[in-house]
């Protein structure tokens, strides 16, 4: 068994070898990184023990500083101040001169001065913090001082600009004050240079995290304050970033421990390689530890490698035997095995593509067995019913049970006569019920596969969610009927055309109001339409036609009133819209004003009898108190009275002559007008030469025209238009100013203009110019009717002209008067398009 | 009388003159060739303490070593020290003032915070004042009389301070500067206590605080070490004399050396020596008569 165990060792000796020799290497280097960590343990100690020992003896420092000026509380002549000034002394005569001693004290205390702290000023200050004493009055007192005085005034701060500030309240009763020694704190600091001139350096780090150092207060760096902050107390800090790089180095140790003031605290920070230069670095140690290891599993490899490869030799020879005679089995399986995997892989794929059909189809795929009821849905049908995939089994009843039971009927019936081979397809639309228990209208389809005999084999189709058309379709429905419900039952009627404007729709009230039947108006073209409507009109007043409407401006409102005399005397309204419905491109509506019309005829009638009525016992005052005035009256009275009658009653002639011919324009529509060819240049200087000129006052002046204006008008209705405005401007100049009458000729337009220089008008009384019976003389001094601009506007209308009235209040006003002009040889004569023409040559 | 008496008489007369003229003041020269200068001081306050050393002291001391002869200080008091110098008494009688008497001359100059007074320039010359001075009321600490408040008025601050004495007693020292004939305190009613134990100035507070007197004049230089010395014991009333010059004092006959002690006064206070005396006996002194120091050193 020895021998045994000493082949087996031999055979593996040199993983025997290694493993002595890591285990031996393992106890040295597990020894050494102890004795590692036990150095760096030992530095650490050195480190804090040396600061703390500079921490004690800097404290013992600051204290002596502050015992110090305790005895500076404690002076005689400070005393001697108390005293004198507790006897009322004046600080002019005895006071001074004991604060005098005190400060020669001082001065000589801080000459005097031994302690290792060396005093920069000492102060005597009294209980508001008023300096009494100060031995360098230049030098800026603490900020602070105030408030650490009246917090108890005994202690050691540290000042805004780093100084260490001692206070002692001075022992006397009542209102002592307190001493104040100042001491510069950078002469406790030290620096130096260790090995290799590697530099270290004391700083003091004050409360908030400000720290002093050697030269004075540090430039701050971005992240120091934090730096600082982070140092705990008596806890060893390494490889501060921020620090490493304020002393140019790349790793530093820090420690921290507190002085006797407090929140001041000494950091010494050194570089790391003063502290733990002596020790290895421990990722050496490391590496060294592993290298036993690597060795023996170098080894272990070594020999298993070995081993192996005798194992191997021997398993070769055997193996070369078997390999011939296996040989020739294989030859005849590899046949096999290469048909079968070609096989397999034209299956596989086929199953791919079809699944990869399945996944990516937006329908929801079925595959149903008959014969079995076995069932494939795709998990695209469960998701359109918001089944998850494992929530539906494969079987045929899964699917059945979800259809609405008013629909199964339907359903199966259309399937039966699929499978009887009466559709070439199945398809049905029905209803089945989601995962969350209402209802989708869904589509499905399908198509069997039968066998040889004709059996059915297999179903295979698709389901569609259609919830959303259907929707669409209930709702179209809806509309559809609240548009026919308000067709007809419209009072008013309505013809709507299509694209190729042929008639789309009459609604019940047209053809009631036409006595026209519907079969015969739908699909008539626009002009027929027109034809046919006109033929039912008064000649008087017609219809225009669609097309005449529908090129009329967009700003004015297309409406035409014709007069039907067919079924009985009937007055409508036609209004054209053009819709922005592609499909409905125009609507005529037509609005039965026939009892309107009546009622405004009848109102004319009667105005126009009223004021015949009116004229001629008005002919009578008028005449018989001319003839009183005439008759030579005695009487003063009398001959007042007479005139107030006489003027009075012309006023009211001239009201009762204009409203019956403005009525007469308005009720018989401009059929009195004479038009005819006439040249407006001429009509304008008739009427000019014509005018009576007011008493006191110039003709007007007319400004002459290179040719003649030919517009298609009544010239006596023009010249009254004239007359009338002209009759304005002197009225309404009441304090003179030339009043100038203008002829005018612009882009196929001519007229006249008439300019005074009157009281003009503000825009709110040019506003309601053309009301009837308004007056811009609201005191009632200027005489007039206030028709007068009705007048001249409804003639103007008649004529398809234009107004245009401009004035400015106090300065005048004008008026002018825009026609169609003709050609001079005729064209251009009155017609319907001219008023358009006009508009476009006067904006 | 016989011839042999008024011979002796003679004789006596011819010998003391002898002597007398032998002891009389010296001019510069004189001293030089004798090779010391004789130092008349006062024990008073810091300017001479009778320890051998004070603010006067050190300064003659220094104009000794100027002059390169010997020093020798000379105690004398406030009463007989202008005896000492000129070898006559000073009298004083209906404003006018004369000397008269002989005795030995013991010194060649005063210096001992001696105040420059009209009556005594009469008889005097002095050097450029070396120090400071202003007349203050005291009373012990537990006097009924307050303080005065102190203006920018010094006459004002004055007869306010003389009112408050009424008829109470006055401790004050004749012939010096605290006679209070130099401050129109007689014939005021006051009940004048001349001190007469002592010539030293110095005994004043404590004769003071002995109960003997109300109040008691004190000059500056001695108030500065008063109040110190007997901090809450006593406290200043008020003045009583404006603004006054201390001086080192010469025989008229002695002009050369009154003008080389101001040459030499000149030189020290340009080399820092007056001040290094100054801060030594008076610290703070500068601070009370500002405008003093800045005249005379500028």
């Amino acid at each position: 068994m020895f021998t045994l165990l000493l082949q087996r060792l031999q055979a593996r000796i040199t993983t025997v070898v290694a493993w002595f020799f890591a285990v031996y290497s393992i106890l040295i280097i597990s020894h050494s990184m102890l004795s590692w960590h036990q150095m760096k343990q030992d530095s650490d100690r050195y480190f804090f023990q040396e600061v703390r020992q500079r921490s004690e003896l800097l404290s013992n420092l600051i204290d002596d500083f502050h015992q110090e000026n305790r005895q500076h509380a404690l002076l005689y002549e400070v005393k001697a101040y108390l005293k004198n000034r507790d006897l009322g002394m004046s600080m002019r005569y005895g006071l001074g001169s004991s604060l005098l001693a005190v400060e020669q004290r001082l001065k000589q205390h801080v000459n005097d001065w031994l302690g290792a702290i060396s005093v920069d000023q000492l102060l005597y200050v009294d209980d508001e913090g008023d300096v009494l004493v100060n031995t360098e009055p230049a030098t800026p007192l603490p900020d602070a001082l105030g408030r650490w005085l009246k917090q108890g005034g005994n202690g050691l701060y540290v000042d805004g600009e780093g100084r260490l500030v001692s206070l002692q309240a001075v022992d006397y009763p009542n209102n002592a004050g307190a001493m104040v020694s100042i001491a510069n704190l950078r002469v406790l600091l030290s620096t130096g240079d260790g090995v290799n001139k590697m530099p270290w350096r004391e700083i003091l780090v004050v409360g908030d995290g400000r720290y002093i150092g050697m030269r004075g207060e540090e430039p701050l760096l971005p992240g120091m304050q934090q730096a600082m902050e982070s140092i705990k107390m008596g806890e060893v800090v390494e490889n501060d970033a921020v620090v490493a790089n304020w002393m140019d180095l790349d790793k530093v140790i820090m420690i921290g421990l507190p002085l006797a003031v407090d929140g001041l605290r000494l950091v010494r920070i050194m570089p790391r390689e003063l502290i733990y230069g002596h020790i290895p670095e421990f990722h050496v140690m490391v590496v060294a530890a592993a290298l036993p290891i690597l060795m023996l599993f170098g080894a272990h490899l070594l020999d298993k490698t070995r081993l192996a490869a005798e194992q191997l030799k021997t398993g070769i020879a055997l193996a070369e035997q078997r390999r011939k005679s296996a040989e020739k089995q294989n030859l005849a399986l590899s046949s096999e095995i290469q048909q079968r995997v070609r096989v397999e892989r034209a299956l596989k794929t086929s199953e791919e593509r079809w699944m990869l059909a399945v996944s990516g189809a937006n329908d929801g795929i079925w595959d149903w067995n008959p014969e079995t009821g076995q069932t494939f849905f795709s998990d695209r049908w469960k998701r359109l019913l918001g089944f998850y995939p494992g929530d539906i089994a494969d079987h045929i009843s899964e699917r059945d049970m979800l259809i609405h039971p008013e629909d199964q009927e339907r359903v199966s019936l259309a399937l039966d006569q699929h499978l009887q081979g009466a559709t070439h397809y199945y398809q049905c639309e029905f209803r089945m019920r989601c995962k969350d228990g209402h209802y989708a209208w869904v589509y499905e389809r399908g198509r069997a596969l039968h066998d040889r005999d004709g059996k059915v084999i297999r179903v295979t189709g698709s389901l569609s969610d259609i919830s959303d058309r259907r929707q669409a379709e209930f709702e179209l429905e809806q509309r559809n009927a609240q548009l026919n419900a308000m067709f007809d039952t419209s009072p008013d009627g309505m013809v709507s055309f299509d694209p190729q404007m042929a008639i789309q729709f009459v609604n019940p009230a047209f053809l009631s109001m036409t006595s026209l039947d519907m079969s015969s108006m739908l699909g008539l073209d626009a002009v027929a339409f027109s034809n046919l409507l006109n033929g039912l009109c008064d000649p008087s007043a017609g219809f225009i036609g669609v097309d005449t409407m529908r090129q009329q401006p967009l700003d004015s409102p297309s409406s035409n009133v014709i007069e039907l005399t067919s079924a009985g005397k009937r007055v409508l309204e036609i209004k054209l819209i053009e819709s922005a419905s592609a499909s409905i491109p125009v609507i005529l509506f037509f609005r039965d004003i026939t009892a309107e019309t009546e009622v405004d005829r009848m109102k004319s009638e009667f105005v126009s009898m009223a004021a015949h009525e009116l004229r001629t016992p008005m002919a009578s005052i008028y005449g018989y108190s001319e003839l009183l005035l005439h008759s030579g009256l005695k009487d003063p009275l009398q001959e007042e009275s007479a005139k107030t009658i006489y003027k009075e009653a012309g006023l009211m002639a001239s009201i009762i002559d204009e409203f019956l011919d403005l009525t007469r324009i308005e009720s018989r529509k401009g059929a009195n007008f004479v038009f005819e060819r006439v040249d407006l240049q001429q009509v304008v200087e008739a009427a000019v030469d014509s005018y009576p000129v007011p008493e006191g006052r110039a003709a007007p002046d007319l400004e002459p025209c290179a040719g003649p204006l030919w517009v298609y008008a009544d010239a006596n209705k023009i010249k009254q238009t004239l007359n009338n405005i002209v009759s304005n401007a002197y009225k309404y100049s009441p304090q003179g100013g030339a009043v100038r009458v203008a002829l005018l000729s612009a882009d196929g337009c001519c007229g006249f203009e008439v300019r005074d220089h009157g009281i003009g008008m503000t825009p709110e009384q040019l506003e309601r110019v053309y009301e009837r019976f308004y007056r811009a003389d609201s005191a009632g001094t200027i005489p007039g009717t206030g028709l007068g601009m009705s007048i001249v506007k409804e003639i103007v209308d008649f004529h398809g002209g234009n107004i245009r009235f401009s004035s400015e209040y106090g300065k005048g006003s004008k008026v002018e008067l825009w026609l169609p002009e003709m050609a001079a040889d005729g064209a251009g004569a009155k017609s319907e398009t001219s008023v358009p023409q006009l508009r476009q040559c006067l904006h | 009388m016989n011839k042999s008496s008024i011979l002796i008489k003679l004789l006596f007369i011819v010998v003391a003159s002898v002597i007398i003229h032998g002891q009389a003041f010296a001019d510069l020269a004189e001293i030089k060739e004798r090779g010391e200068l004789r130092h008349l001081g006062v024990r008073y306050a810091n300017f001479v303490t009778g320890a051998g050393d004070g603010f006067d002291v050190e300064l003659v001391q220094g104009f000794a070593r100027h002059l390169g002869v010997e020093y020798k200080l000379v105690y004398s008091n406030f009463y007989n020290v202008i005896r000492d110098l000129l070898g006559q008494d000073v009298v004083r009688k209906d404003g006018q003032v004369g000397l008269t008497g002989e005795y030995p001359v013991k010194g060649d100059m005063i210096a001992a915070g001696f105040t420059v007074l009209p009556w005594r320039q009469a008889v005097l010359n002095y050097s450029t004042p070396t120090f400071p001075s202003q007349v203050l009321l005291v009373a012990p600490a537990q006097s009924t009389t307050l303080p005065i408040k102190g203006s920018e008025n010094l006459d004002q601050d004055i007869a306010e301070t003389k009112d408050l004495i009424g008829a109470q007693r006055l401790l004050v020292m004749e012939k010096t500067c605290l006679d209070p004939a130099n401050y129109g305190l007689k014939d005021r009613g006051i009940n004048l206590q001349s001190y007469t134990k002592s010539t030293n100035i110095n005994e004043m507070a404590p004769t003071l605080l002995a109960g003997e007197a109300d109040y008691t004049l004190l000059d500056v230089p001695d108030v500065i070490l008063d109040l110190q010395k007997w901090a809450g014991k006593i406290k200043v009333i008020g003045p009583i004399s404006g603004h006054q010059n201390l001086a080192a004092a010469f025989p008229k006959e002695s002009p050369e050396l009154q003008a080389e002690f101001n040459r030499y006064l000149e030189q020290v206070r340009a080399n820092g020596e007056y001040d290094r005396l100054l801060q030594k006996y008076y610290p703070g002194i500068q601070n009370w008569f500002p405008e003093f120091f800045a005249s005379h050193l500028n």
